[in-house]
């Protein structure tokens, strides 16, 4: 077949386009022509064969095998008469649209074409301006791209649906790709999208939804959403146009809720419902009616405005009445619900079905039907007894205590209950029922302020809203008070701020007239200041008294006590004689202790007691205890054993007294109630030791008559004892119990006490004390009785022998004396001889010069050392700030006792020693002192001791020398002289006036210091008055020397 | 040095309290002792008694009873204090005699320091 052919088609063989050429026959009538393929290259047959199959395609007749398209053929007829050009065909069979090219320079008759595929490029390109297209519209539009697993892919999202997102473009096309897309749904419409797409209709066979979608800044819109399903290009597009809808819709919405929110809140019954409707208002028409109490009248055919007036007739009050038949009549309704008016109510006075009276609640609720949009009203009638009492009674109450109440939101206030008319004066009451605080307060209220300027302007600030919103944040309510000037009369305000909501700046404001309660209050006060003064003064007449009373009772006791005492060491009474002493001794001591226990009661009722914090010893303490108790259980021949457990320190801080008073009182009950041949025991323990503190429990012990159960609660009530027959047995105050437990709670311990009836009696104290640092003193460190050197002063006889015999008793040496001078003079000349009192006992109330008085001079002449007790018969709280400041350092109560005497003598010395700080020793090195002696071995010794410790000496054999050669010295060349008294020559008296007789500065402050074997009192008096400083006794002590040196160089 | 602490110890000196006084320092205490006993008050002292002289007599011995106060002269100080204060007190007493046993302790004491 090639062979017929006039070309050469091996060109073409393996061209990868297909390419045939066909040749033209003229049929017979040559006029048509047929076409037959002559030649179809490789690439062409497989195409061919893809199509056709084994159909053949050359030599056919193409005008009857129908093997090109009518197009083609078209063509293919024009191109035999004119210039063959390219075209596009679509190949039906294909389903392609195919590019032909002809092919040139055929000889005539043939023909031939390439021919490409095109199917692809015009897919791409109608595509390409399909999306162009959709790019420009103006809609707020997305176009998306369904895909194989179902997902969407955003393709394309226009500027108007990213502004309607609020976000950009990209951002837009990123929302509504994948799960996105579904997510910026709002989940109560994904369903319906979901719908759409799947079905590609909506439920009610619509193309559009209405739904809401989350925008970018999670604001939710309601859309109207178009969607056109476009399957083009072997793809599904959707594109999706949205409308915002969302005010429409919004609004719509409102109308729903509020229709529905009425219907299920408003309207529906409670206890209080009497009766209820819905009206059309538009229609005037009654819709629905319930209700308990709904009168025979009331019914659903009539129209609302027909009802209403039924209803009115059970309104008895004809203000009422009217009031209401106007404010719930249509016109009146609907004109509000224009006005934007959705709840309208009233308090009516009403007669009830049951011919009851009562307040009831009329309430109408206004909305407009979500569909037909007539006005429709919830309406109610409650009987609202309680909340219109309520109402009335707190407005009442309100304008009773207030003459305003004003809330205050944003610098704005508006009044809440108030009447001006009912002030009658001094009113603030603001001008205006709402306005600008700042305003008002600069209208009205500073512009009357009174007082002094300083004190307006704080007032004035005290009222601006900055200070009292800064002063919230403290307190709540945050008041002020005012003083105004009105009309010429002072008036007293106060403004109460309440905050109800911080972040809104909303507070609530009362300002009550305050000048009656002012007045009230200055009248108390002043009535006040009277009674407490009037109390005051009973109180210091109770106090006096009691005070008198005591002494009064207790000095003769001291007498009686102190005789008897003495009366006893009279070797020569006779056996009967020793015993009615003793008795009266017993019988002194119990009225006395009965006179203590009274006044201690006294103090500890109008709380005069006080504590000590003093450091005491507590082996000394128990030791003492001990040995009272032991004495008087021996007396009554009670076993009496005393326990110690725990780790106990040496000192402990507290009062020793008080604690000592709870322990004898409880040991002396048990002594006093347990019967001879019964034993007693007393344990102290330290429980616990926490911060300082030591944690004591003392257990005291009988087997003596014991306590009833029922009795116990009473015992430590004044006044009590378990049955009267016992007083009269046992006797006391009833007092001591009742003493013990208030000291121990002054203490902060705790007391309990056990008891069975026969069997005995158990007493449990618990009390802190404070540990002191100080380490257990050595017993050489502690005072013994013959360390004290003691000077009694009191004026009567008996007292200063009885001290001295009680001193005697327990081993301490002393003097007396009867007054104050007398004890100067002693106290003088003890401490010239540098042989000093170290303990000073001094009465309190002597003629003359009282013991503060007699005190402050012993002071003056020998300073802090010796320590100063008060003896008194009297309660000396009342002294106590006066005597400690004149140098007191304790006191005892009057008469002395043997038991206690050297432990407080002790525990005085002890505190003393705390306080008294030890002075720095002078350094007597390299002093210059004469000494003036007429005997050469005392001198030598004297020079010989002044040496040892580095002082320097001179020696002068008599008085005479000596003031030559102290005249002789330069100005203070020497420290001290050391002075015999007897000299040849010249004595030491002589020596000494004629040295302080020089006229030189050092010779009136030079000490003198006179050393004789000469120690009468006489001799020390009149050294003295020579002008010596002190007077050593002969032979001289080196220690003794030394120390008064130091005394006096300085 | 002939006599020892000792020995003035057996004649009852307090020794302890005269060394304390002079600082324990022995030569010294010696030294004053040999000084105090040959003090020449001790025949003034005779002399005035003697002459019933009792105002220097008790010149005389209150010096020495300083002086041997000073020194712990035990046996001697004691009966001389004695008579000191008879003699301030301006009593009559055969003081010749009560002088002799104390000049003769001294001299005693005197020989062997």
């Amino acid at each position: 077949m090639e062979k017929l052919l006039p070309v050469n088609t091996a060109i073409y063989d393996e061209l990868p386009i297909s390419t045939i050429i066909y040749k033209i026959f003229f049929n017979k009538d040559d006029f048509s022509c047929d076409y037959k393929i002559v030649y179809g290259n490789k690439t062409f047959v497989n195409e061919w064969k893809s199509i056709h199959g084994d159909r053949n395609f050359l030599n056919e007749s193409i005008l009857e095998s129908k093997i090109v398209s009518d197009d083609v053929l078209k063509m293919m007829e024009k191109f035999t008469t004119e210039e063959p050009h390219s075209f596009f065909a679509y190949v039906e069979e294909a389903d392609i649209h195919v590019h032909f090219q002809p092919i040139k320079n055929l000889p005539a008759g043939y023909g031939g074409f390439f021919m490409t595929n095109i199917s692809e490029y015009e897919k791409t390109s109608s595509r390409m301006h399909f999306l162009s297209s959709i790019r420009k519209m103006e809609t707020a539009g997305v176009l998306l791209r369904e895909k194989f697993d179902g997902s969407v892919e955003c393709v394309f999202a226009s500027k108007n649906f990213a502004d309607m997102m609020e976000c950009s473009e990209t951002e837009a096309v990123e929302m509504m790709s994948g799960r996105n897309f579904i997510l910026t749904t709002h989940s109560d419409d994904r369903l319906d999208v979901k719908r759409m797409m799947r079905r590609r209709i909506s439920e009610d066979g619509k193309k559009f939804l209405v739904i809401r979608k989350i925008t970018a800044q999670k604001n939710e819109i309601w859309c109207k959403v178009y969607y056109s399903f476009i399957d083009d290009f072997d793809e599904r597009y959707v594109y999706c146009t949205y409308f915002d809808v969302t005010s429409s819709r919004i609004y719509a919405e409102r109308l729903r809720t509020a229709y529905m929110t009425i219907g299920i809140n408003f309207y529906r019954e409670n206890v209080n419902t009497l009766g209820m409707f819905r009206v059309n208002l538009t229609k005037n028409k009654i819709e629905d009616i319930k209700g308990k109490d709904l009168f025979a009248t009331d019914s659903v055919v009539r129209p609302y405005s027909e009802v209403i007036k039924l209803r009115a007739a059970n309104y008895p009050i004809q203000k009422e009445c009217e009031n209401f038949l106007y404010k719930f009549s249509v016109e009146n309704l609907t004109r509000k619900y224009l006005l934007g008016k959705t709840q309208i109510s009233t308090y009516l006075f009403s007669r009830r079905k049951d011919g009851r009276y009562c307040y009831v609640k009329f309430t109408a609720a206004l909305t407009r039907h979500p569909i037909s949009g007539e006005i429709v009203v919830f309406i109610s009638e409650q009987e609202a007894n309680n909340e219109r009492v309520e109402n009335e009674l707190l407005n009442k109450i309100l304008a009773q205590q207030f003459d305003m109440v004003i809330y205050i939101s944003n610098g704005k206030y508006g009044v809440v209950v108030g009447d001006t008319s009912r002030i009658t004066s001094g009113n603030i009451f603001p001008v205006t029922r709402t306005g600008n605080y700042e305003d008002y307060l600069n209208n009205q209220v500073i512009p009357v302020l009174h007082g002094d300027d300083e004190n307006k302007k704080s007032v004035a600030e005290a009222l601006q809203l900055t200070t009292v919103e800064k002063n919230f944040s403290e307190k709540d309510p945050y008041v002020v008070n005012i003083s105004c000037l009105i009309d010429g009369k002072i008036y007293h305000k106060r403004f109460d701020f309440y905050m109800v909501n911080p972040q809104a700046n909303f507070y609530i404001l009362l300002e009550s007239d305050t000048t009656e309660i002012q007045r009230k209050q200055i009248e108390q006060n002043l009535q006040l200041k009277e009674a407490l003064a009037e109390s005051r003064q009973a109180n210091i007449a109770k106090t006096a008294f009691l005070s008198r009373m005591s002494h009064e009772i207790r000095t003769p006791m001291n007498a009686i006590i102190g005789l008897d005492n003495i009366a006893l060491h009279d070797e020569t009474i006779s056996p009967s004689m020793k015993d009615h002493l003793e008795k009266i001794g017993t019988g002194a001591r119990y009225l006395l202790s009965l006179i203590n226990d009274i006044l201690d009661m006294s103090r500890i009722e109008s709380g005069r007691i006080t504590l000590r914090n003093e450091e005491f010893s507590f082996r000394a303490f128990i030791e003492q205890i001990e040995t009272l108790v032991e004495s008087q259980c021996r007396d009554k021949n009670l076993k009496f054993s005393c326990l110690i457990g725990g780790p106990i320190k040496g000192y402990y801080i507290g009062d020793d007294t008080k604690l000592k008073q709870i322990l004898i009182n409880i040991l002396s009950n048990a002594i006093k109630f347990t019967d001879p041949g019964g034993s007693i025991s007393l344990s102290v323990e330290c429980t616990a030791q926490y911060e300082g503190q030591s944690n004591f429990k003392f257990i005291i012990k009988d087997n003596g008559v014991g306590m009833s159960k029922e009795y116990l609660p009473k015992i430590f009530e004044p006044f009590s004892q378990e049955d009267d027959t016992n007083t009269s047995r046992y006797g006391g105050s009833g007092l001591g119990l009742a003493i013990t437990k208030n000291i121990v709670e002054m203490m902060n311990g705790t007391i309990s006490a056990d008891s069975e009836k026969g069997v005995g009696s158990k007493f449990t104290v618990t009390l802190p004390l404070k540990i002191s640092d100080r380490p257990e003193e050595t017993s050489e460190d502690e005072m013994r009785p013959q360390d004290f050197s003691v000077l009694i002063v009191d004026d009567d006889d008996v007292a200063c022998e009885h001290a001295k015999t009680i001193l005697a008793e327990v081993g301490i040496s002393s003097d007396t004396c009867h007054n104050g001078e007398e004890a100067v003079e002693k106290i003088k000349l003890r401490h010239a001889r540098r042989n000093e009192y170290n303990l000073i006992l001094v009465d309190l109330k002597m003629p003359h010069k009282d013991g503060i008085a007699v005190t402050r001079e012993i002071r003056k002449i020998i300073g802090d050392e010796p320590t100063v007790i008060i003896l008194t018969a009297y309660d000396w709280e009342e002294i106590i700030d006066d005597a400690i400041s004149a140098g007191v350092d304790t006191f005892m109560s009057k008469p002395l006792l043997a038991s206690s005497v050297l432990y407080e003598f002790q525990q005085a010395f002890h505190r003393k020693k705390q306080f008294v700080a030890e002075e720095e020793p002078v350094n007597l090195e390299g002093k210059r002192i004469l000494v003036v002696e007429d005997m050469p071995v005392n001198a030598e010794i004297v020079m010989m001791i002044l040496e040892m410790q580095g002082m320097e000496s001179e020696h002068a054999e008599n008085g005479k020398i000596a003031v030559e050669m102290f005249e002789r010295s330069p100005e203070n060349y020497y420290a001290a002289i050391l002075m015999d008294i007897r000299m040849p020559i010249m004595d030491g008296l002589k020596a000494t006036e004629e040295i302080r007789a020089l006229n030189r500065p050092d010779a009136k402050k030079i000490p003198i210091i006179a050393t004789t074997a000469n120690a009468l009192d006489e001799d020390v008096q009149r050294s003295l008055q020579a002008g010596m400083n002190a007077h050593l006794a002969k032979p001289i002590e080196p220690e003794h020397l030394f120390k008064t040196l130091q005394e006096f160089v300085k | 040095m002939a006599i020892t602490i000792e020995q003035l110890n057996d004649f009852g000196v307090n020794t302890k309290e005269g060394l304390t006084r002079c600082m324990n320092n022995k030569n010294f205490y010696f030294k004053m002792l040999k000084m105090g006993l040959s003090n020449d008050s001790f025949e003034k002292l005779g002399k005035a008694l003697e002459d019933k002289n009792n105002e220097d007599a008790f010149e005389a011995a209150h010096a020495l009873k300083g002086v041997l106060g000073n020194l712990a002269v035990t046996p001697i100080y004691t009966p001389l204090a004695e008579m000191t204060e008879m003699l301030r007190a301006n009593k009559s007493a055969d003081y010749v005699e009560m002088y002799k046993p104390i000049l003769d302790l001294r001299n005693q004491l005197l020989a062997l320091i």
